[in-house]
């Protein structure tokens, strides 16, 4: 009788414990994926002000300079942001889609040419020639979307 | 006394038309084709700008305060909606006045949204987008779609009801809005605008969406 209540008590803490470690587990990732989120606001921040400059009769260069050098480092901090199990199986709201670690290998190729296009983008702004600094968006963006069609869930 | 007269002017048929046919563009040219998402846009905005114009110095049958009416009217005219007879309106009948009005409203709020709107990466946007943050623009993006959402409703709703009066009401609304002509029982006088005035109301219309699609900068 006494051996029974106590494994009952210990089925108790066993059962109350489980939830816990999920959510401890599903807490790791959920920080995980606010932040590459939080980055990528960011990041889209950052090209709106390119974009924003660029079309306006007296663009602010301070603005260009500055965001142009957010979306090379914001690019940098979020690459690394992927470990396995931050995809949809954390169970968290994230559009982050499973191909990314079914071809790991494309999704890096694909960032590290992301990158090299925001490099060349902080190259470009340097000479002042919002035409330049469009088109240099121009290409950044088309390695964005190429991305984001595949590993991105679009709505 | 049944007869045969012309309702509807020139302008106010062909900003109908050419919405049908620049809400279906825009629909599919959303996704790949944001350059062509955006003159049809302004092209819209253009088309708004001189309707709502033409509802206080258009004809008689587009002007507002000829097809705007009191509740009571509308509900007075709700029973006559079982009956096969026909209209005894010219024009707009008390419903359809309002369905106009709604109509055009969803539109306002649909072009509202997009000229602020950014996309999810900031790579494409509205040409008033720059005069918000990236955040407020992302909340416009969500308007513009949520406000897509009910303009489908209110158009379907619109199409089921020109069906309704062609098939049970025997009124073909189609043909009027194309030929401009129906009938009508009453002897309603109506005016139709001159075309100095629709050549002043279309320049204002399309230097005020030109000026918008520019971001208001000239």
């Amino acid at each position: 009788m006494g051996l029974a209540k106590h494994k009952r008590l210990l089925l108790g803490v066993f059962l109350a414990f489980t939830p816990i470690a999920a959510i401890c587990q599903s807490a790791e990732y959920t920080e995980i994926i606010e932040q590459r989120q939080a980055l990528y606001r960011e990041i889209g921040t950052a090209v709106k002000a390119i974009r924003d400059e660029t079309r306006k009769s007296a663009p602010m260069n301070f603005v260009i300079k500055s965001s142009v050098k957010r979306i090379a480092s914001g690019l940098r901090e979020v690459q690394p942001m992927f470990p396995e199990g931050s995809g949809p199986e954390a169970g968290i709201e994230t559009k982050a889609l499973e191909s990314i670690w079914k071809n790991k290998a494309e999704f890096e190729s694909r960032y590290t040419k992301a990158i090299e296009q925001a490099d060349k983008l902080v190259l470009v702004a340097k000479q002042k020639d919002m035409k330049k600094t469009r088109a240099q968006l121009k290409s950044l963006g088309r390695e964005c979307k190429g991305c984001h069609d595949k590993f991105r869930f679009d709505e | 006394m049944n007869q045969v007269r012309k309702i509807w002017d020139a302008p106010t048929r062909l900003v109908h038309w050419a919405l049908v046919v620049l809400i279906p563009f825009s629909w599919w040219t959303h996704d790949d084709h944001m350059d062509w998402h955006l003159m049809s846009g302004y092209a819209v905005l253009g088309l708004l700008i001189f309707r709502l114009l033409w509802g206080f110095v258009g004809s008689t049958t587009a002007r507002f305060t000829h097809f705007v009416r009191a509740p009571g009217e509308v509900l007075g005219y709700l029973p006559s909606l079982l009956t096969r007879e026909r209209s005894q309106f010219t024009g707009h009948n008390p419903l359809g006045g309002w369905s106009s009005l709604v109509l055009l409203f969803a539109l306002l709020s649909q072009l509202v949204s997009g000229l602020f709107a950014v996309d999810v990466d900031g790579l494409e946007s509205g040409p008033l987008s720059y005069r918000v943050d990236f955040d407020l623009a992302r909340q416009f993006a969500n308007w513009h779609e949520t406000s897509f959402i009910v303009l489908q409703v209110l158009i379907v709703v619109h199409i089921a009801a020109v069906l309704f009066y062609l098939v049970y009401k025997r009124s073909n609304l189609i043909r009027s809005m194309i030929t401009g002509s129906g009938i009508s029982n009453d002897a309603q006088p109506i005016t139709f605008a001159s075309w100095w005035r629709i050549g002043c109301v279309t320049i204002v219309a399309v230097f005020v969406a030109w000026w918008v699609a520019a971001g208001f900068q000239l």
